[in-house]
């Protein structure tokens, strides 16, 4: 009797082996934050000269689009956000920008944005700092607080196949309302595919 | 008589829970083919190059770096083939722009190694298939010696000397 229960027992740990030895585990996330988490604070300027801080919005949900002015896809994402900003402005949704890309001057970024019309701030990331504090790497790479200040949401824009087209699931705006409502965003963190934050 | 019994299936049971997960299909995808491609096929592809350094390289021809780099893979490549090197690269683009966008893209730019579309965009999978976290974000290239390890993980522009720095010391 206690070598049938042995031989099983020991079937049962073996049958766990590719678990543990197979590298079936999920891929760890390269964020620097995690949910729940509040985010580090920043003192970034925007494209006028004028100084922004994240506590400076305490209270409020924010969403923070990391962005670069050159990827199709972070450029496919903005009439969306404007979109989102003319619609939840008077529900104290705050968006801010934050372009971390080493190779894109002030004068360039603030000329693409009068362009497109943006209508909430684009923040300068000088030597991609706040972005390696974030551990953020893609760009549009999305980050929501809610309005104590924690992250909600952390990850793509929506799913979107190509960087013009609206994706299925609007992530974002989804977390937005979740965050609004003090409820929890589902999903809270969505992987994309992206370009590359050019760092210095 | 039930002790050998038990070593025995122990043994064997040992050696599928090994052999079992890392078995499957054999996939090689031939120079200057293109075609669509997902996670699941990707990881059997990284398997069958076993005996060859592998660069999968992903990009898409939207992204600026991406499209930077590819002189410098393929020079890589010409220069590298005989010498037991392979490169794939797994493109971003738009399936559906498989014949009116990435073929003659590819075309124009004379890229002499084998091209797949990802047709699955779970960044999660691809990153089980090919045995690291990825962000997503893109280029990226992943460098795997003889015996299918990943020894390098390229996020960003890749350069024809980063691509000898990385792989020379794995012939």
């Amino acid at each position: 009797m206690k070598e049938k229960l042995l031989f099983f027992t020991t079937l049962f740990v073996l049958a766990l082996v590719p678990l543990f030895g197979g590298g079936c585990s999920a891929p760890a996330s390269h964020s620097n934050v995690s949910i729940g988490e509040a985010l580090p604070d920043f003192s970034l300027k925007d494209l006028q000269g004028e100084t922004h801080t994240l506590r400076g919005y305490a209270g409020n949900v924010v969403v923070l689009e990391m962005s670069n002015i050159e990827c199709p896809w972070s450029v496919g994402a903005n009439p969306d956000l404007i979109d989102l900003q003319n619609r939840y402005a008077d529900e104290g949704v705050v968006f801010l920008g934050i372009d971390s890309h080493a190779t894109k001057t002030v004068d360039e970024i603030r000329a693409f944005t009068e362009s497109i019309e943006l209508n909430f701030p684009m923040l300068k990331d000088v030597d991609n700092v706040y972005a390696d504090v974030l551990g953020a790497v893609t760009t549009p790479e999305i980050y929501i607080l809610d309005k104590a200040g924690k992250l909600v949401y952390h990850g793509a824009f929506d799913d979107r196949k190509q960087p013009d087209e609206k994706g299925a699931h609007a992530y974002t705006e989804n977390a937005i309302k979740a965050a609004l409502a003090g409820e929890a965003a589902n999903p809270a963190e969505v992987k994309s595919w992206g370009c590359t934050i050019k760092r210095k | 008589m039930l002790k050998n019994t038990t070593t025995l299936l122990i043994g064997l049971f040992f050696v599928v829970a090994i052999v079992g997960c890392k078995a499957g299909p054999t996939v090689v995808w031939e120079a200057q083919t293109v075609d669509l491609t997902d996670a699941a096929e990707i990881a059997a592809a990284i398997q069958s190059e076993k005996g060859k350094v592998l660069v999968l390289n992903f990009w898409a021809s939207w992204c600026l770096p991406c499209v930077e780099e590819l002189p410098a893979l393929s020079s890589f490549y010409e220069q590298y083939k005989g010498r037991g090197v392979t490169i794939y690269g797994v493109s971003l683009d738009d399936p559906d722009t498989l014949e009116s966008l990435i073929k003659p893209f590819i075309a124009k730019n004379n890229i002499p190694y084998a091209i797949r579309v990802l047709t699955d965009r779970d960044v999660d999978l691809v990153s089980q298939a090919v045995k690291t976290p990825i962000t997503g974000a893109l280029p990226v290239s992943l460098i795997y010696d003889r015996k299918g390890r990943l020894v390098h993980s390229q996020e960003g522009l890749i350069t024809l000397e980063m691509l000898e720095e990385f792989v020379k010391p794995l012939l």
